[in-house]
């Protein structure tokens, strides 16, 4: 497994070799993964390239690591662009005003940090206990409290309410004690 | 933050409040940056951790100012420009067909051997003989096409050579799934799919093929009746056999010399 370094350094530089190794490595996984998902190449080739962009923007502005091998890694991004993309039509609305998205530099833009917002909500949500884990991987999905109940065994919906709200709390805690909490949610 | 609080912003988020508490709740977003602040992080939470949704960004966003600015910069630009042409290459590529020469050579003396050895060695498992069959097979080349849109299937052909099916499936199926009817692309990828022992996906694909009006759609009962051999269902494995036989299909031969040897078992 090459060091994930070795791939964004190439990125960055420009490096054709590694670039063209990139795409002979995931590419094919990112077109399976569109096209089973209502996606067509060009939609792929598309979220590729975007992917490419978001990790060379990224790693220029701040070295950061890549705990896993760089294709994982990189289809995880292709997934979130495509997530993205899919829920772009979904009206948009943050602070009382709907956003306007352009495919251009300022989407690839948002993107970076959307999905370094991900990244850190995710890792605090690995931190959380087992018990939480599973708790609040049913409240993500949307499970009601009535089948909370039902699954874990609990006496009331109300048990259920406050199993969730002492988790997330928790998980609030830990996001915001984050240096990068600031810069990613400007509350 | 109050267990209350929580409450109130959690039936938000699922859509759980009257007109009237929504208006309500929102005098509290104005009034109540505390509670505010809370709601804002709670939305990303819970839109982020949701497939159907994305948690997205505000353009004004410092960070996202300064990605922009970064992304205008002539490194990043070049590096763009590149992963274009690239990509477009990658699909215009074509390769030697030095190596079709080579490859058919080499499968040729394969497929002599393994039928010698297949009919010398009648003590081989189910396992070995579908093995020897396959290898034996003379699956065509992509690389003979030359047309831009085999790149996919020939860069396919060479994760299948590396006996890499998994990714060589990833691309066979898209291709599939995009309603290119090609005889080799389903062959390819049920034979992926029977190394894989996704054995009831081989037979739909080999029974997709059977079903089509492609020429070579007959390849099709051969395969099928390799994939049940493979999975020891011996008298379905004969059925199909003696079908090519009586009518003459492709490799009608093979499936003779194949239906002595399970007869004989």
């Amino acid at each position: 497994m090459k060091d994930p370094n070795y791939f964004l350094e190439g990125l960055v530089s420009n490096n054709e070799n590694v670039v063209r190794e990139i795409y002979k490595g995931s590419f094919y996984k990112v077109l399976s993964f569109i096209s089973r998902n209502k996606g067509s190449r060009p939609d792929a080739e598309d979220v590729f390239q975007n992917a490419l962009l978001q990790l060379a923007v990224r790693y220029k502005k701040n070295k950061f690591e890549i705990n896993s091998n760089f294709e994982a890694y990189l289809l995880v991004v292709c997934k979130n662009l495509w997530r993205r993309e899919l829920n772009k039509s979904k009206s948009l609305v943050t602070n009382d005003k709907v956003i306007e998205l352009k495919n251009d530099n300022e989407d690839i833009a948002l993107s970076v940090l959307e999905q370094e917002r991900w990244e850190l909500f995710n890792e605090y949500i690995a931190q959380l206990s087992e018990n939480c884990l599973k708790i609040m991987t049913l409240f993500f999905k949307r499970i009601s409290y009535a089948e909370m109940v039902k699954r874990f065994g609990y006496n009331s919906e109300t048990v259920a309410r406050q199993r969730v709200f002492k988790c997330k709390s928790k998980l609030k805690d830990m996001i915001k004690n984050d240096t990068r909490f600031k810069s990613l949610l400007e509350l | 933050m109050s267990l209350d609080d929580d409450i109130l912003i959690d039936n938000y988020l699922r859509g759980q409040l009257s007109d009237q508490e929504i208006v309500a709740f929102e005098l509290k977003l104005k009034s109540d940056d505390e509670f505010r602040k809370n709601v804002e992080l709670e939305r990303a939470l819970w839109v982020s951790q949701n497939e159907s949704d994305w948690s997205f960004a505000n353009p004004n966003n410092e960070e996202v100012k300064a990605y922009k600015k970064l992304l205008e910069e002539p490194g990043i630009q070049s590096l763009k420009k590149s992963l274009g042409q690239i990509n477009t290459t990658l699909k215009k590529d074509s390769k030697s067909t030095v190596k079709n020469w080579v490859y058919y050579m080499v499968a040729a003396s394969i497929a002599i051997f393994f039928c010698l050895n297949i009919f010398f060695n009648q003590n081989s498992s189910n396992q070995e003989l579908v093995d020897d069959f396959l290898s034996a097979s003379d699956l065509p080349s992509f690389t003979s096409r030359g047309a831009s849109e085999t790149e996919d299937l020939i860069l396919a052909q060479e994760f299948f050579e590396k006996e890499n099916f998994k990714d060589a499936l990833d691309i066979f199926i898209p291709i599939l799934d995009s309603g290119i009817k090609d005889a080799s692309v389903y062959l390819y990828t049920g034979i992926s799919q029977m190394k894989l022992k996704q054995y009831g996906k081989a037979e739909t694909t080999f029974d997709a093929l059977i079903a089509s009006d492609l020429l070579d759609a007959q390849k099709g009962y051969w395969y099928k009746a390799l994939l049940y051999l493979q999975q020891d269902h011996i008298d379905d494995c004969k059925t199909i056999l003696s079908h090519i036989v009586s009518q003459s299909l492709y490799n009608h031969t093979e499936a003779k010399a194949l239906l002595k040897v399970l007869n004989d078992d």
